[in-house]
């Protein structure tokens, strides 16, 4: 009986074993994500590029869709989030007008957004 | 039994009980991936933007950090569609410009890259400062057959004075036939060409000729201002063979298959229409067959 008390130490050592090769050396990898799993960074870029192709093709449907990928729920939250960030980091206005725009012909302009959307003469 | 051997159960059931943790229960969570982990259709998605959002700032170094570690065959095949759809969406040529640049840049290859790239061999403008060199019978109502200089056309609208005169010595024998002319009335005048060729076909033991659409062929109009040129295949659902032109009333435009030289195929005038109801001007749909037989 004492003998099978030895099954422990190589259990344990197992375990450790198992968890180095499943965490670290050969973790679950991910290569099929989507734009909502994206690095925080990322999903900014990839707003900003919904808006700058948005000013491009004037394409509305295929820039809600675009951004309903990074959030089916509320589409127009990570818009609304980073232009209302940029505009509180001072950010160029070139680079705040097409998120803006995109905001506003979606219906989701907020207040402050609003200097930035005006037509030009 | 041996201890050796209980120590080695122990570490196989360890084994298995750790794996099965650190890969089902409660595996590596990935919620910041980069692009190129994405799923391929959100990777050319981002491609595609990327390549629309340079064609709107230029932004050079931040398109390269945008396609850093994506497949090269991919950000290739992502440019070319983006050019494509911003050409069929009609975008200013200056984005249109900048967008075939980069997918240049990349080693795309395409006939839109070619033609709107705006490194000087591609695009051409139709302004009073692209005047493009015409051959002598530019303006002449019906096709020669060869390109020898002949009088100025006496058409009131057309000053000879604005031609330069290249005679071609060794025209190409004539390749494309005109087979139907459609004229229609519009508000705003287009000339259209579906180009046809024929291949041959053997269905059952039995060899036929099946037309289809030509596509990638450069279609040329050239008129005493300017020139402009159109690829076919450009609106798959108009058809492979087909390009067109928006064209401006009261001008003649010669017509030219795969290359301004030579005699033209044909030249069109953008006349009035005589309707009370609006001003509307000739429109014309051109087919047009390629006279060799492609055998499969």
């Amino acid at each position: 009986m004492k003998r099978w008390l030895w099954l422990l130490p190589g259990l344990a050592a197992g375990v450790g074993l198992g968890l180095l090769i499943g965490w670290v050396i050969a973790p679950v990898t991910y290569y099929d994500t989507i734009p909502a799993q994206l690095h925080p960074l990322y999903q900014d870029e990839y707003v900003r590029l919904v808006a700058l192709t948005y000013d491009v093709t004037q394409d509305l449907d295929a820039a809600r869709e675009d951004l309903a990928a990074l959030n089916p729920d509320e589409p127009t939250g990570p818009l609304q989030t980073l232009t209302e960030r940029l505009i509180a980091e001072d950010a160029p206005p070139d680079v705040i007008a097409p998120l803006a725009r995109l905001a506003k012909d979606l219906g989701a302009a907020t207040p402050v957004m609003v200097p930035y959307v005006q037509e030009t003469p | 039994m041996r201890t050796h051997w209980i120590v080695l159960i122990g570490l196989a059931l360890g084994l298995a009980l750790g794996l099965y943790y650190a890969w089902v229960i409660n595996p590596v969570q990935y919620y910041d991936s980069v692009p190129n982990q994405m799923v391929p259709r959100y990777r050319s998605r981002w491609i595609q933007m990327t390549a629309f959002a340079y064609g709107h700032t230029g932004d050079i170094e931040r398109t390269r950090l945008r396609l850093h570690r994506l497949p090269d065959g991919e950000i290739r095949q992502g440019l070319t569609d983006a050019l494509e759809t911003a050409v069929e969406t009609g975008v200013p040529p200056s984005t249109l410009g900048k967008m075939a640049s980069l997918a240049k840049r990349y080693d795309a290859q395409s006939p839109a890259i070619a033609i709107y790239t705006d490194d000087g061999d591609g695009m051409v403008v139709p302004t009073a400062e692209t005047t493009m060199p015409v051959s002598g019978t530019a303006a002449l109502p019906e096709p020669s057959p060869t390109a020898t200089s002949l009088p100025p056309s006496p058409t009131p609208t057309i000053n000879p004075a604005q031609f330069s005169i290249v005679p071609t010595l060794t025209p190409p024998a004539p390749s494309y036939v005109i087979t139907n002319v459609v004229r229609t009335c519009l508000p705003e005048p287009r000339i259209a060409v579906s180009l046809t060729q024929q291949v041959s076909v053997t269905v059952r033991g039995e060899s036929g000729l099946e037309t289809q659409g030509k596509p990638n062929v450069e279609i040329w109009l050239l008129w005493p201002e300017g020139a402009d040129r159109a690829i076919t295949g450009f609106r798959p659902s108009q058809g492979l063979g087909y390009a067109d032109f928006y064209v401006e009333p009261m001008k003649t435009y010669n017509l030219y298959i795969e290359s301004p030289t030579g005699a033209p195929l044909t030249d069109l005038t953008v006349d009035p229409c005589e309707t009370q109801e609006e001003t509307t001007w000739s429109s014309w749909l051109l087919t047009v067959r390629s006279t060799e037989v492609i055998s499969p």
